[in-house]
């Protein structure tokens, strides 16, 4: 049977042992750690030499090839100034020894050709004169379409406002003579009413009202379709 | 023994030369009621005759004709036929056509007389003529008969006149 203590001790002893080795396994991952650091450490360097060492060399020789295509440039531009002189002077030197006869041909075939120019010019200026002048003239016509049109409409209203206006004067008119007729059917009728009362006594009324009858009879008022 | 489903002999002819007014028939009418009244007064024989005599002679002679069917059975007719064959007449009276006169005066009997006879001349031998005073009718008339109106008044001629002018 194990005492207590003992118990004690073997796990005091089981974490010493533990720490132990997690110090131990420490120590070595840094030892390596330290290790690769130094390795990349180096690997950079050499690797940034090698760059820098690149980088220059590629200067250089792009210095080099742009001072070698100044160079050519400016002897092309040389060379081009030569041969123009020597054109020139050879020009001169075959206008000098031509004949009467070629610079005449020579002079012809300018003058044909400037007057071939002349009158394509000249052609082309009428041509855009007779479009221009084309245009002008539609656009007069447009115009006096346009003013005719105008006028004709503006025909149309005011004739449309008179008719509207004289029919309204009409209608004024008209009701104007109905309330006057109105008028005098009331005054018409006010002074008879008055007349035939001042004036009709019973035996009046009575003839009045046989007559009438017979009126009535003669007109079919009393006839069964009336 | 008399039948009570008897009818009177009376034409509407017959009437309506005695009714030629509306006023007429209501004054044959009193008389008929005053005459069925005297039949069944209490305590009183039914000495119909005697009654007849006391009415207007025209008025008479009509109530011995609608009675005529009664008096002809015995000597002694019974009231109640009497007083059906009455009520038979005064539905008679009834039936009879009335022309309305609008008028513009107040015309004397000789005046509706003639009035009454020139209408049953020119409308039906049996039409009633009931008159009115229309003071709103300056002259002429206005007839309302067979449910029509028709205006002979001065009013629509003066209107007719100022229109044409």
């Amino acid at each position: 049977m194990i005492s207590l203590e003992t118990m004690y001790f073997l796990a005091l002893l089981f974490v010493l042992v533990l720490e132990l080795v997690f110090a131990v396994t420490l120590f070595m991952i840094k030892k390596t750690f330290d290790k690769e650091r130094k390795s990349y450490s180096q690997l950079f360097e050499a690797t940034r030499s090698h760059l820098t060492e690149i980088v220059s060399e590629a200067t250089e020789q792009s210095k080099t090839t742009v001072q070698h295509t100044m160079d050519t440039h400016d002897r092309i531009l040389r060379d081009l100034d030569h041969l123009s002189t020597a054109l020139e002077k050879k020009t001169e030197l075959i206008v000098q020894n031509m004949s009467a006869w070629e610079k005449d041909t020579i002079q012809t075939q300018l003058t044909t050709y400037s007057d071939t120019l002349s009158k394509e010019t000249q052609n082309s200026v009428l041509t855009l004169k007779a479009t221009v002048t084309d245009q002008i003239q539609k656009l007069d016509q447009e115009i006096a379409h346009t003013i005719r049109d105008t006028q004709q409409q503006l025909k149309l209203s005011m004739k449309d406002a008179f008719a509207a206006s004289q029919q309204e004067m009409v209608k004024y008119q008209q009701q104007k003579i109905q309330e006057l007729e109105s008028e005098v059917n009331t005054i018409v009728n006010r002074v008879a009413r008055e007349v035939l009362a001042k004036n009709l006594d019973g035996t009046d009324q009575h003839e009045l009202t046989k007559n009438l009858l017979q009126k009535a009879l003669q007109e079919g008022e009393f006839s069964d379709d009336a | 023994m008399p039948n009570p489903n008897q009818n009177t002999s009376l034409t509407d002819q017959e009437l309506s030369s005695v009714v030629m007014t509306t006023q007429d028939r209501v004054q044959l009418i009193t008389a008929l009621d005053a005459f069925e009244k005297s039949l069944f007064a209490p305590g009183r024989a039914p000495e119909f005759r005697n009654q007849l005599q006391q009415l207007p002679a025209d008025f008479s002679v009509i109530i011995k004709k609608a009675i005529a069917p009664a008096t002809q059975a015995g000597q002694n007719p019974s009231p109640t036929l009497i007083s059906d064959l009455l009520k038979k007449t005064r539905d008679q009276l009834d039936t009879l056509p009335i022309a309305t006169l609008l008028l513009a005066y107040r015309p004397t009997v000789v005046q509706v007389r003639e009035l009454a006879t020139f209408l049953r001349g020119a409308v039906s031998d049996t039409i009633l003529l009931s008159l009115k005073y229309e003071p709103a009718i300056v002259g002429g008339f206005i007839l309302e008969c067979n449910g029509r109106k028709t205006s002979f008044t001065i009013d629509r001629f003066l209107n007719q006149l100022t229109k044409t002018e």
